[in-house]
């Protein structure tokens, strides 16, 4: 038995080029297609999911998917928007409580998702660390968020400018951390939440500045009408909200006017979600509601051809590197005829001799057997993140 | 390779039963789940709930005793509070400026002086400014004490009602008996002042602090408001400006009892003085038995 490993042994070392293609080209036709699976099964399961806990989302009239995948994923920046009024007749309506997301920011590449204390007990997102927002320009942050960029509650982070260019526009408003998110494994990990108010002051709707009635405010007033102060553009507007200057930030506009992304529906019941639907479809041509199962479906469903497409293709290359495969061990077979007849020759029986033949086909199977389990455990780890990236961004 | 295909088989055939399922119905949502409180933002709120709910629901108001609610701001463990509670009465009005500042759910608010947002009183004299691209802008507006007005008070608390049915529906009846009874106190509270204001007409009135405007408007009792602190006696100036407004009828209508100094005082100067008291956060009473007392006040009140 010794003898017939060495001797094995000998003869994959003496082929080993011709043995790793083999190898090689039969793990990759039998990995490929169950990573496709995996990874679409993985994707398909997930961005159902998050659709089956958002059955409905309100937006702007526009792109569908654009609108579902922004509400649940937070994956689009559209501008495309709508007043929150909006969510005050949607609550007016008695079917459904509404829930405000605004997510035009980002901090680096983080979206700043601008929401009510509400979404955080729909998503059944838990706090790790601090508290949850209490106060205007607070921020509580996704475990992702907190861990790539090794934040804390305690730390402070600081919007994205939308353009370096733009220098008499929004300047990027500096936010303390009051609280990390415990891991939920979903988009939720990867936000900076705020309330929806500061949202509009990242935006320059809303902002504080020193008091224009004080003497120290002097130097930036142009004129005085009546009761009107008109000042120039040096007023000192902060850039963070504290204590201190809490009260000297106010709104130009109503907030009923002031704009959100979208908003999620919560439904009292399931005919208060048909009934919703059907008022919306009906009677509002301004806003457009969306089931988010159907637009994500739809996503999949053109997912799926392409997946059926490249697995069709795979199977193909599959079929040809078998009957390769076949061929080159039916040729190595034959080209070892003389080895065969040495053995023979020297004394080995015939089991002995079947063995050493059958040596070659049997390392090049383990071996791709392995290699295939192991490149569809890293698939399944981390093919997921590779799909959201691919179909996502 | 066998292994590997029978796998890949039984991941196709799962996918095809995947999408084979089609659209899902629209689940059920769960309902978001809020501790079963109310907040409210003032005295009058608060007796409103307390008085249609009785001890079925607890009634909570964040303001800490000795604090004019319209004054105060909420930290952060009260906004925390704010946020658990199921509904936060609001009077309306721009009474709570705080609520711009902080984060709650906007389902938990009711306004409910809304419906008679018309109704409001503008404050005049505010200043209002402009810099940059944002234009113009004022950062206040209206008078606040609403209830005062008890036309007013009524519609808030027939809205307190409504706003109660609608989250404990199952204390339908018992709210809808004690808003009968909550209105008809409202009414007499009404007819109590509309007596005494006919009663008093035609006499000076100064009030301690510009709070009455719905009051002045709804019974006629218009007077010139001051910014006189109960507790803190008046300067030399402040006595020689009324001495100046003053004449042999005037009253002084004070927000809450003066202290004794200041009583001594008037009564040197002849001049009359009552408690009305706004009840906007009333100390171990409530805000009817504080209406109550007012008007007794008033009827107190000599004809000269």
């Amino acid at each position: 038995m010794k003898q017939l490993l060495y001797l094995s042994l000998q003869y994959v070392r003496y082929h080993r080029i011709k043995l790793l293609v083999l190898t090689f080209a039969i793990t990759l036709v039998s990995w490929l297609p169950i990573a496709i699976q995996s990874i679409v099964d993985q994707a398909t399961e997930e961005l159902l999911d998050r659709a089956d806990r958002t059955p409905l989302v309100i937006g702007a009239p526009g792109s569908p998917l654009e609108l579902s995948l922004g509400s649940l994923y937070f994956r689009s920046r559209t501008s495309t928007t709508l007043p929150y009024a909006e969510v005050a007749a949607l609550e007016k309506t008695g079917l459904a409580r509404a829930i405000p997301l605004y997510y035009r920011f980002r901090v680096q590449d983080y979206p700043v998702v601008g929401t009510s204390p509400d979404y955080f007990e729909y998503r059944d997102l838990k706090i790790a660390m601090g508290r949850q927002v209490a106060i205007l320009g607070e921020a509580v942050i996704g475990a992702k968020v907190a861990n790539t960029m090794g934040l804390g509650v305690g730390d402070q982070i600081v919007t994205s400018s939308e353009s370096v260019f733009d220098l008499a526009g929004v300047y990027p408003l500096k936010m303390p951390v009051v609280g990390v998110l415990a891991p939920a494994f979903s988009p939720d990990d990867e936000a900076v939440f705020v309330d929806v108010k500061t949202s509009w002051v990242i935006q320059g709707l809303g902002h504080g500045h020193q008091e224009l009635n004080r003497s120290e405010a002097l130097g930036q007033i142009l004129r005085r009408e009546d009761d009107n102060i008109i000042a120039n553009a040096s007023v000192r507007q902060y850039n963070e909200i504290t204590v201190d200057n809490l009260d000297s930030f106010h709104f130009h506009a109503n907030n009923a006017d002031n704009p959100i992304s979208a908003i999620i529906p919560v439904p009292n019941d399931n005919k208060s979600a048909a009934l919703l639907l059907g008022q919306y479809q009906e009677e509002r041509q301004d806003v457009q509601i969306v089931r988010s199962q159907r637009v994500i479906g739809e996503l999949l469903n053109t997912v799926f051809t392409v997946r059926d497409y490249i697995v069709v293709g795979v199977a193909l290359v599959a079929i040809a590197t078998a009957i390769v495969a076949l061929l080159v061990f039916y040729l190595s077979l034959q080209s070892r005829d003389g080895e065969r007849y040495t053995l023979a020759r020297i004394g080995a029986g015939r089991f002995q001799v079947r063995v050493l033949m059958a040596a070659e086909i049997v390392t090049v199977l383990v071996v791709s057997a392995v290699l295939t389990s192991l490149l569809v455990l890293a698939t399944r780890r981390y093919g997921m993140a590779l799909m959201q990236e691919l179909l996502l961004t | 390779m066998p292994n590997s295909l029978f796998s890949f088989l039984i991941s196709v055939f799962f996918s095809l039963l995947l999408q084979g399922c089609g659209e899902r119905q629209i689940p059920a949502q769960q309902q978001l789940d809020s501790a079963s409180f109310i907040i409210a933002t003032n005295g009058p709120l608060k007796y409103f709930a307390q008085r249609l709910l009785e001890d079925k629901v607890e009634v909570r108001m964040l303001v800490p005793e000795g604090t004019d609610p319209a004054e105060w701001r909420p930290d952060v463990d009260a906004v925390l509070q704010l946020q658990k509670a199921r509904l936060v009465l609001l009077n309306g009005a721009g009474y709570s400026s705080w609520l711009n500042k902080v984060s709650i759910s906007s389902n938990k608010l009711v306004n409910t002086s809304a419906s008679v947002a018309d109704q409001w009183i503008d404050l005049e004299g505010q200043v209002t400014h402009s810099h940059g691209p944002g234009g113009e802008h004022a950062h206040s507006g209206y008078a606040v004490t609403t209830w005062m007005d008890m036309t007013l008070a009524r519609i808030q608390a027939a809205a307190v009602a409504k706003a109660l049915h609608e989250r404990w529906p199952e204390h339908r009846e018992l709210i809808a008996a004690n808003l009968t009874g909550l209105l008809s106190d409202i009414d007499a509270l009404d007819r109590g002042y509309q007596e005494q204001a006919g009663r008093l007409a035609g006499r000076k009135i100064i009030f301690s602090h510009p709070v009455y405007q719905y009051f002045e408007r709804r019974y006629g009792m218009s007077g010139q408001s001051l910014h006189w602190e109960q507790d803190a006696m008046p300067t030399r100036d402040q006595w020689q400006h009324l001495e100046k407004i003053i004449d042999e009828k005037a009253l002084f209508i004070w927000e809450a009892e003066p202290s004794k100094k200041i009583s001594i005082h008037m009564s040197e100067m002849s001049v009359a003085s009552v408690v009305v008291d706004p009840g906007a956060n009333p100390a171990g009473t409530d805000w009817l038995t504080i209406q109550k007392k007012n008007l007794a006040s008033l009827q107190q009140v000599e004809l000269n």
